[in-house]
């Protein structure tokens, strides 16, 4: 009883402290940008002044179903986040966090806006990209543990990630296209804010903006604690790491220029795909993990 | 501050340029597109009065025959400096504006 009430504070607390690690990181993900360009930058807490000012601005909805759409957008990120910390079904939790996103495309499509259907249309050509890499890190953590369930990774004993580097690498490589940054940036174009005018996001203002920026963390979180899923034993390494990464990939942002879409589906469905399902051959083939036994 | 390509996703609208009968509409629609509290600073001196173009058949005028305009930037062309000084002071406006928004 003690065990189960500790693991639901554990997981409120992680909830409820996700948004905020999330407007910080973005906060130093502009210091950052600033600096490396010569300039001063805002604060670190900017996105947080930000998301307030959104919340008190007038908001342009094309019609009632997009603002159900932004407001959808938040609530399945804050869900599939909140799946993963209960350490609920994998399976499920993709499916959730592809749902956001889906949410985010319909929510293009409403407006008439050129820009905002290119946005779209690049958002579902993300999707392509990534969600498989996804759902084939899931199929490859059912063939380490024999279960869909975060807890079989608990229940491990050791690092998911000594069984399936590659699915780790894979993961890695999709993060920007995640975390929405050069060189795989192509749907919202965030360097280049006059491009397509912020594409996906043209048609959000005020506090439809607000719900999806936050949303955006929340995402971001989820998929920092994946990566950091695969040091499972020593959680504190795996996250210590995957904000690591994330430094990593801001400092990438910046140097990159942003590619084609072709580019990055050959990049991330070559590497990715041949990474994660060479591991799960491999795995296979010596007849290691759970789901073989 | 960031620079928007947007005016959805704006505060501030900057304008250079005068108004003429082509872009008038277009002004129009980009200054409803921008939600409030919102603030518009015109830079230049075509953009406050018309400018040498003043006279020409097709230019209406400063861009306040057409929207209403919070900060005039004048010079030709306006220095960087009074520039950023008329953003600040649009910034002190857009303040303002927010907090009768409230009340």
């Amino acid at each position: 009883m003690d065990g189960w009430l500790l693991s639901l504070t554990v997981a409120v607390g992680l909830v409820v402290a996700a948004p905020f690690i999330g407007g910080i990181l973005s906060g130093i993900d502009r210091k950052l940008t600033a600096r490396m360009q010569n300039r001063v930058g805002p604060p670190i807490i900017q996105p947080f002044y930000d998301l307030l000012k959104l919340w008190g601005k007038e908001s342009f909805v094309a019609s009632r179903f997009q603002a159900l759409l932004a407001f959808s957008f938040m609530v399945f990120s804050v869900v599939a986040f909140t799946l993963l910390v209960l350490a609920q079904d994998l399976l499920l939790i993709v499916f959730v966090i592809s749902l956001a996103d889906v949410c985010l495309v319909l929510g293009s499509y409403c407006g008439r806006s050129p820009y905002s259907y290119l946005g779209g249309r690049r958002e579902l050509l993300q999707m392509l990209a990534y969600e498989p890499i996804l759902i084939l890190a899931v199929v490859n953590i059912y063939a380490a543990t024999g279960s869909f369930m975060v807890e079989g990774v608990f229940k491990l004993g050791f690092p998911l990630v000594i069984l399936l580097p590659g699915v780790f690498l894979a993961l890695l490589i999709a993060l920007p296209i995640e975390a929405r940054k050069s060189p795989f940036d192509i749907s919202a174009s965030h360097h280049a804010h006059q491009e397509i005018v912020r594409g996906v996001f043209t048609e959000f203002s005020g506090f439809s903006l607000a719900l999806i920026e936050f949303g955006h963390w929340f995402k971001l979180i989820f998929y920092l604690a994946l990566l950091a899923l695969f040091w499972v034993p020593l959680l504190w390494l795996g996250a210590v790491l995957a904000f690591i990464f994330y430094f990593i990939i801001m400092i990438v942002d910046n140097i990159f220029p942003r590619l084609t879409w072709t580019f990055m589906l050959k990049a991330v469905w070559l590497a990715g795909f041949t990474l994660a399902v060479s591991n799960l051959i491999v795995l296979a083939l010596l007849g290691v993990g759970l789901a073989w036994a | 501050m960031l620079h928007m390509g947007n005016p959805k996703h704006a505060d501030i609208l900057l304008i250079t340029g005068p108004a003429n009968r082509r872009n008038a509409r277009v002004l129009k629609t980009l200054y409803e597109q921008t939600p409030e509290p919102k603030v518009v600073v015109a830079v230049g001196t075509c953009a406050c009065t018309g400018g040498i173009f003043h006279n020409c058949p097709n230019v209406l005028g400063g861009v306040d025959k057409v929207i209403p305009i919070d900060v005039y930037v004048p010079g030709c062309a306006a220095r960087p400096e009074s520039i950023i000084d008329g953003v600040v002071l649009a910034l002190q406006k857009l303040a303002e504006k927010r907090v009768e928004e409230e009340a």
